[in-house]
């Protein structure tokens, strides 16, 4: 019980990562922006690229500081650039549609969001890549006494065609002896260098997305609530027009405001994938519709809102499955997590059209 | 109205141009495989395998005019594919794909059609019957598979098992049911824990596997979706050994998977490192062209085109799609997939498996011989 808990937990907080994002687009221009699981996935695939190819780990320094320092270039690249691809989106597609009405935006955001998956087909190829697992660089000289890990190398051929294709090869099996045969014969290879996976411990990961979550909520509530920046994001959320008479630049608040949501959403996209194992151009996809429902769920504009309906959300895919198994003795459970996800959401809107923490807001005519 | 004559005088006149297309011009071949999606690997490697084949009979002066379509991992795709091949390209055959389920709609819209489809690697028992008399395929199926793996973990004294099985795929949950017949006919006890294709968190799933405490756990499904499965179980499957099906066979598991001490052991067709000199002298040329040993797909997608063109050189008349399936069917050829006798009543070769273990790589562990 305590393990679907802590299950449903981690899920839901990454859930409420890519909520926040909705519900602060939502909360200043009502705009329901179907894009945002692309941002996430975007920050995903930087963050995979930072880690594979930046070698922010091969660094001099000692374990395991190279490997963190790895994790925080990933995730600042991450953040910034989700954030610039948001502001970018923002300013091409949905401006002009701004006074358009509603359904025009909503079209927009839609289009928006498959130009962006495909575009991410088209630049890193559609099939799911695994997400590199933190290495610990060992030069083939400093090799000695019995490997302590399997080791690798990174092998690459030239195919006939001329291209060159890098493999990843287990050059040592765990507990080899690492004697001058070895070694010469890893650099006949041509192994300068050799590595270790250092497998991240889930708790770990899970670890980090919860306490991210904890210090970003009151960040943005800060943000929001204390800042003049949140200041003007409120006027404009309340009256954009009147706002503007009263001299607030609503499209620099606007940007800010798909700047931040995004910043988080692209932190979110590489813990999502560093604790789930890979990244493919749909990786957004089903988490952005997940936490899209978690935004509705807690009260889409909302931000406490995004944070609890996400935490609900992730909790209710894993233990009501788990009640339906253990209680019912339906086997099977499981497997319809996602049906059970949103009927969940159809549930909350009958019941409660405005979210747990939503309130009514009643229509001048 | 005129624009109405003209496009039927278009239609007559191509028409007209297929029939009297020359006996010598190659034959249209279609290709179907997930060049992209989830497993896309499965649709290059075939493909790879494909084309060395393809350069093989061009040296011997046979020729085949290839065309390649994408199913993208999808089955609805796969049944516009099949349609589009046959109505606008006017194939003579089609060659694919590899997931089951896509297979299927393949067979389907070709049957409605009468072109011979042939797969090199779905395994699914029912595909070839529900495909009719002019569908076919070169691998085993999943009776043979699923008493494969049970048989092997029976042996290895494995009696509590639990099976994971994508409940979206006929392949994972079919091939599930003939582990649980032949695992329990052996002796042994066994248990389903389903997911779907497409999920990425797999925390409960896992969970519920290490609840039941297995001596092993058998993996009915593709390897998007139990690579990273087996990386997020880590410690939680730890000590109990993994044996999984041909859904397995890619060479993006073993990074997908990360480096793990668990024993994972899977089923295939085809292992690039076993010690028959056909083999491996196929697997040195894959390697040189394309950077990368074969896995099971490639090597089947090698032996497609041959078997192909074998039945081929057996017709008089390889237009006639009831006399190309007819040749098919009574092919009897040795690959470097094993030998394939599809003159079986279900058009179904009998023929050895290998198990093949994941250590950083797909490395050959053992042959299993064919049922009688």
């Amino acid at each position: 019980m305590l393990d679907y808990l802590l299950n449903g937990l981690a899920l839901g907080a990454i859930f409420a990562f890519i909520a926040l994002g909705y519900t602060m687009v939502y909360g200043i221009i009502k705009l329901i922006n179907f894009a945002h699981g692309e941002f996430f996935m975007f920050g995903a695939f930087l963050g995979f690229f930072v880690l594979r190819d930046l070698g922010v780990e091969r660094l001099p320094l000692p374990q395991p500081l190279p490997i963190l320092l790895s994790y925080v270039a990933a995730l600042t690249a991450a953040s910034l650039g989700a954030g610039a691809l948001a502001v970018v989106t923002e300013r091409i597609a949905y401006r002009p549609v701004r006074r358009a009405g509603r359904i025009a935006a909503l079209i927009t955001a839609v289009c928006v969001s498959l130009i962006l998956q495909n575009l991410a087909i088209k630049a890193w190829g559609a099939k799911p890549q695994a997400y590199p697992q933190p290495r610990e660089w060992i030069d083939t000289d400093d090799l000695a006494g019995a490997a302590p890990a399997n080791l690798y190398a990174v092998k690459r051929v030239e195919t006939t065609g001329g291209e060159v294709v890098e493999n990843e090869v287990r050059v040592v099996e765990a507990g080899a002896a690492l004697d001058d045969a070895t070694r010469a014969r890893l650099r006949a290879e041509g192994h300068e260098r050799v590595y270790r996976q250092v497998p991240l411990d889930r708790g770990w990961t899970r670890g980090f997305v919860l306490l991210a979550l904890l210090l970003w909520a009151p960040v943005l509530w800060f943000l929001v609530k204390r800042t003049r920046m949140g200041k003007a994001m409120r006027a404009v959320s309340e009256d954009s027009d009147a706002a503007r008479l009263m001299g607030i630049d609503i499209n620099r608040v606007i940007a800010w405001t798909f700047f931040l949501g995004a910043f988080v959403a692209g932190v979110g996209g590489v813990a999502y994938c560093v604790s789930y194992g890979k990244v493919e151009p749909l990786t957004g996809f089903l988490p952005g519709m997940k936490a899209f429902i978690a935004a509705v769920i807690g009260g889409i504009g909302s931000i406490p809102g995004a944070i609890l309906g996400g935490l609900v959300l992730g909790t209710a895919e894993s233990l009501i499955p788990y009640a339906l198994r253990e209680g019912l003795g339906w086997e099977a459970a499981f497997a319809w997590k996602d049906a059970i996800a949103f009927a969940l959401l159809i549930l909350i809107l009958v019941f409660r059209p405005t979210g747990i923490l939503g309130r009514a807001v009643r229509e001048k005519v | 109205m005129k624009l109405g004559s003209l496009l039927v005088g278009l239609v007559l006149l191509t028409g007209c141009g297929g029939d009297k297309e020359s006996p010598s011009a190659p034959l249209k071949v279609g290709a179907i495989f997930p060049m992209t999606g989830n497993t896309a690997t499965y649709g290059e490697e075939s493909w790879n395998g494909i084309q060395l084949a393809w350069d093989d009979l061009k040296a011997q002066g046979i020729h085949f005019d290839l065309k390649l379509k994408d199913e993208k991992s999808e089955s609805q795709t796969a049944n516009i594919q099949t349609k589009t091949l046959i109505e606008n390209d006017g194939v003579n055959v089609i060659l694919g794909s590899v997931a089951s389920s896509n297979t299927l709609q393949i067979m389907l819209a070709a049957k409605e059609a009468g072109i011979p489809v042939i797969t090199p690697a779905s395994t699914n028992d029912t595909l070839t019957e529900q495909g009719g008399p002019l569908a076919s395929r070169i691998c085993f199926n999943d009776s043979f598979q699923g008493a494969v793996l049970a048989n092997f973990a029976l042996n290895e004294g494995w009696r509590k098992g639990v099976a994971v099985v994508d409940k979206a795929q006929v392949y994972s949950t079919g091939l599930a049911e003939n582990i649980r017949k032949a695992f329990e006919a052996g002796g042994g006890t066994i248990s389903f824990e389903y997911y779907s294709s497409g999920d990425t968190d797999f925390a409960n799933t896992i969970q519920n596997v290490a609840n039941q405490k297995p001596q092993v756990i058998f993996f009915s499904g593709y390897y998007p979706e139990g690579g990273p499965m087996i990386r997020q179980a880590g410690e939680k499957w730890k000590g109990v050994p993994l044996v999984a099906g041909d859904g397995f066979d890619s060479p993006e598991l073993p990074k997908l998977v990360g480096d793990t001490s668990a024993d994972i052991f899977l089923s295939s067709h085809f292992a690039a490192d076993a010690p028959d000199p056909k083999v491996q002298e196929f697997a040195k040329r894959y390697e040189e062209r394309f950077g990368q040993p074969p896995g099971a797909m490639a090597g089947l997608g090698y032996d497609v085109l041959l078997v192909l063109a074998d039945a081929v050189k057996r017709c008089k008349d390889p237009r006639d799609p009831e006399e190309l399936g007819k040749a098919i069917a009574a092919t009897k050829y040795k690959g470097i997939t094993g030998y394939m006798d599809l003159s079986t009543p279900d058009r179904t070769p009998r023929k050895d498996a290998v198990i093949v273990k994941v250590e950083g790589g797909l490395k050959f562990y053992r042959a299993v011989p064919a049922a009688k």
